[in-house]
């Protein structure tokens, strides 16, 4: 918006009136509603993130809360003044003569790139540490080795250290003892996802990729999806993930033919 | 009478065309998902007492049966039928029922890519039957073969036929059954309107229904597909509704 219109279009209403302080103004409003949207994200981001039930997801939950601590006032800082020049410099005449010309302002840029580049730089730090966290652990005896097979449209589960499959639509889990998926496709790409535990591989024709190892800490009932556009009932692609106490586990492999 | 620039009539004109162009693409769009499958009328479970039912159905190596009005390349595709007429991907099961699944299998074999499939899993006492012989691993299939004079059975299943829960059933099924080929030698002995066909596997199972106004979906996870191996196999037939994938409902009737 040129001065000449804010000028004319001013002028052509008050003419006395002494020009505000937009710049305050816009800054004032993007200070509060930043407050407003940070506290508010962090209120209501444990009642709106999907349960925690291992300790990746718990690292993902926290990342994803920081990143978007961070996000709420850069996105506020782009719509705040685009919806301030929008309400305030609109003028329903065209403009007949060209704006001032823009002058350099180093001050503004270096701070610009100062700030955007700090952002990136933690980003990056952070990003780099809780990926060190999720994939440091290291598989141990003790881990349970889940096979998993992506087909159009179902997961299959196999456990080689009990020597049994699943005999339905379930993964069942030990509460509290690593475990690893170790995963694999027949047909076409899919996406191996258990939100809950903060696990998702992609599934690869002829390929194995292994999560990370991950510990379930909450017994409950989850869902395994697949995240990867898979066919014509990608939407169906889904199974049970059950985390039971390790008595029960066993009590469920034998069920399924296996040995504990 | 207000002027507008030449810029704002063009404006117009083109958010004209490009609307009228968007709503073109939905019209083609709409037009293709209908060419994904081919369903047709439903088809119910025969009532044989107050809780159980019998569900027959066929399954052969192309579809000159239950598909006969289509063109290339889709009349070659191996089919599920109802019994020896009409497409059968759309099947109504009576609640709490159980229901007898009797399938006549034409098919040849095909080697499987995930052994998952090839076991009985969900039935009633976790067995089929293959002409009458009880079976819950592709493994049995040699041994009943020296019992069954006058029939050789591929050793490998032509198809499966899995029914599985939709999202969050609150009632799930597993059902899945992997139905024996036939020899690749046997003759073509059986004449189906007009096709020719070998004997066919009769493979028969049991297993139990939920309550009314849920849907299960039902497919075959045999690589049966074009070219019959990976990474074709699980292409045409295996992902386009009417050949070999459908819906299963169980509903009052």
């Amino acid at each position: 918006m040129s001065e000449a219109n804010i000028t004319a279009s001013t002028a052509s209403t008050a003419p006395a009136e002494q020009e505000p302080n937009h710049f305050r103004r816009v800054l004032i409003a993007w200070i509060v509603l930043s407050v407003v949207g940070i506290v508010l994200w962090i209120v209501l981001a444990p009642f709106i993130l999907p349960a925690a039930a291992s300790n990746l997801s718990s690292t993902d939950d926290l990342t994803f809360i920081v990143l978007t601590v961070l996000a709420i006032p850069v996105a506020l800082f782009v719509f705040v003044f685009l919806a301030y020049s929008l309400l305030f410099f609109r003028t329903r005449e065209r403009p007949t003569e060209d704006p001032p010309p823009l002058k350099p302002r180093p001050g503004l840029q270096i701070g610009w790139l100062g700030v955007t580049g700090v952002l990136c730089l933690f980003l990056f730090i952070w990003g780099m540490v809780a990926y060190y966290q999720e994939t440091a652990a290291a598989a141990t005896p003790n881990t349970l080795i889940v096979q998993v097979t992506g087909q159009q449209w179902m997961w299959t589960f196999n456990y080689p250290q009990y020597g049994v499959s699943s005999q339905s639509q379930v993964i069942e889990l030990p509460v509290n003892r690593p475990v690893q998926f170790v995963v694999t496709s027949e047909d076409v790409l899919h996406g191996f996802a258990i939100r809950a535990l903060g696990v998702r591989v992609d599934a690869n024709p002829g390929e194995i990729t292994t999560t990370p190892v991950v510990t379930p800490t909450q017994i409950g009932n989850y869902t395994v999806n697949c995240v990867e556009m898979c066919g014509l009932l990608h939407s169906y692609m889904w199974e049970a993930v059950n985390v039971v106490d390790s008595s029960s586990f066993n009590s469920w492999i034998i069920n399924q033919g296996g040995h504990p | 009478m207000r002027q507008h620039s030449s810029g704002f009539v063009i404006g117009i004109v083109a958010a004209i065309i490009l609307g009228f162009g968007f709503l073109i693409l939905i019209w083609w769009g709409l037009g293709s998902i209908s060419d994904l499958g081919s369903e047709s009328g439903v088809i119910r479970a025969t009532k044989t007492g107050p809780n159980s039912a019998t569900l027959q159905l066929s399954t052969y190596p192309d579809a000159h049966v239950c598909h006969s009005d289509s063109g290339e390349p889709q009349i070659d595709w191996v089919s599920y039928c109802s019994g020896d007429n009409g497409l059968a991907t759309q099947l109504e099961l009576p609640p709490n029922s159980v229901i007898t699944v009797i399938i006549r299998q034409y098919d040849s074999g095909t080697t499987l890519v995930n052994n998952y499939f090839g076991q009985v899993r969900g039935t009633i006492g976790g067995v089929a039957s293959l002409d009458g012989q009880p079976y819950s691993n592709m493994s049995q299939v040699s041994q009943i073969a020296k019992t069954v004079k006058g029939h050789t059975f591929s050793s490998d299943p032509g198809h499966t036929f899995t029914i599985q829960s939709t999202p969050n059933s609150p009632y799930p099924i597993f059902v899945s059954v992997p139905l024996v080929g036939v020899s690749d030698d046997a003759p073509n002995n059986v004449t189906i309107n007009g096709n020719q066909y070998p004997t066919p596997n009769i493979i028969e199972f049991q297993f139990k229904t939920g309550p009314a106004g849920l849907t299960y979906l039902w497919h075959c996870y045999v690589p049966c597909g074009n070219d019959r191996g990976q990474p074709y196999g699980f292409s045409g037939p295996m992902w386009t509704l009417g050949y070999m994938a459908g819906m299963v409902h169980v509903t009052n009737y």
